[in-house]
């Protein structure tokens, strides 16, 4: 009895999804809009920048917002980077795929300037994106490792503080220590 | 709960790594506003200290020794232990063989192997002469202990690379004992000639130096072995 009765409701409710298959399309390429440190206006998918835990939280907490995200401590150049990142992280969301996820990973950071990988720790850090981060700081200490002292100081513009005495005191224990070892 | 940082797979979601962030095990910085002071004090003069020794952990460990030269921050971070407990949480820790050998002579100094890089590099020197005896016998000495895990294929890789895998337990050691605690090397009692010490070093691997530790109450029977 109950159940005919219902079924003129569920024949109405299967009718109507049309409409709502079209909003949902709709909201997933809604667009979201982020204001850089340096006023630059990005508009980037919200798939995009839900990979960014801030701007997650902060529509978490605000759902309905279509306010503009103001990201004050991120400039437009690595933040633009960041967001090529997080458009190639997506694809393996629906995909997982170690291998080439590590591929693409090798291949974004090899493109990139010292700089470049340089100024984006800041941003994936205050955007907490830990895939990044990790990428970014693994990048970092290959390109640092087996380097010279100086090379190391000018990559991330360090101050040499010790005195000449004391550095080539270092140094002469640094030799010292690898006194028995061929250089490659 | 420390981990989360360093399994960094596609699984890794934020909410956990929120819950992470909550719980204070990585604690980020969010400010922008540093003065000069409190950026020419850092490890990297634009970035958190706490970001940059994920950095530095990163490296491998072979190449502190060269790095500490480039500030006296990067000097004190390579000598300190929290660096290393990054290294822990990153599994990024590595496992080095520290050899203790007596050359034709009758020097007797420690080596270490790092096997990732195939370097060896040899410790400081213990602060006196360690047990030299029965050098009459003409062939090196060799010690092989493993400070950091388990190791028993590196070092019986080593043994074979050396060619003295039958010989090596009937050596003369000198008489003094060692083991492994905790990432530490240590060294107990010995000859010094014809007298037994009491004495027991102890090398720590991350400051790269050798202490004297209390010595013992009892004389070391020169003969037994030290596990840990």
């Amino acid at each position: 009895m109950s159940s005919s009765a219902e079924n003129p409701t569920l024949t109405a409710e299967i009718t109507k999804p049309s409409t709502e298959i079209a909003t949902e399309t709709a909201q997933s390429a809604k667009k979201i809009t982020l204001k850089t440190s340096d006023d630059q206006i990005f508009e980037v998918e919200e798939s995009v920048a839900m990979e960014f835990a801030t701007v997650k939280s902060f529509f978490e907490d605000a759902p309905s917002s279509t306010d503009t995200v103001p990201l004050p401590n991120v400039p437009a150049k690595p933040f633009s980077q960041v967001i090529e990142f997080c458009k190639e992280q997506i694809k393996f969301k629906a995909n997982p795929d170690e291998t080439e996820k590590k591929r693409s990973n090798s291949e974004f950071v090899k493109e990139k300037t010292n700089e470049d990988l340089v100024e984006m720790i800041p941003v994936a850090n205050y955007l907490e994106i830990k895939d990044l981060l990790d990428v970014l700081n693994q990048a970092v200490a290959d390109r640092i490792q087996n380097r010279s002292v100086e090379y190391v100081r000018s990559f991330f513009g360090i101050d040499n503080d010790f005195t000449s005495e004391e550095e080539a005191l270092l140094r002469e224990e640094h030799a010292w220590a690898f006194e028995d070892v061929d250089e490659d | 709960m420390g981990g989360v940082l360093s399994s960094g797979g596609p699984k890794c979601r934020t909410s956990e790594y929120n819950e992470m962030l909550n719980n204070g095990s990585c604690k980020r910085q969010k400010t922008s506003s540093i003065s000069y002071d409190e950026e020419s004090s850092r490890l990297i003069p634009f970035l958190p200290d706490e970001l940059s020794i994920q950095i530095l952990a990163r490296l491998p460990r072979f190449c502190y020794f060269n790095l500490r030269s480039v500030s006296q921050k990067w000097k004190a971070t390579f000598e300190s232990a929290e660096l290393f407990k990054v290294r822990k949480e990153l599994g990024s820790t590595e496992e080095w063989l520290y050899v203790l050998i007596k050359d034709e002579a009758d020097e007797l100094s420690w080596h270490a192997l790092d096997p990732l890089s195939k370097n060896w590099q040899r410790l400081p020197p213990m602060p006196n002469v360690v047990c030299a005896d029965e050098s009459k016998r003409g062939f090196p000495g060799l010690w092989l202990r493993n400070v950091v895990g388990s190791g028993i294929k590196i070092a019986e890789v080593i043994r074979s690379w050396l060619g003295q895998k039958d010989t090596l337990d009937q050596m003369p050691f000198g008489g003094c004992s060692n083991g492994a605690v905790d990432g530490c090397l240590y060294v107990l009692g010995g000859f010094s000639r014809a007298t037994t010490m009491r004495s027991v070093w102890r090398f720590d691997p991350i400051s790269n130096k050798w202490s004297k530790m209390t010595s013992m109450s009892t004389v070391f029977d020169p003969c037994t072995g030290y596990m840990v």
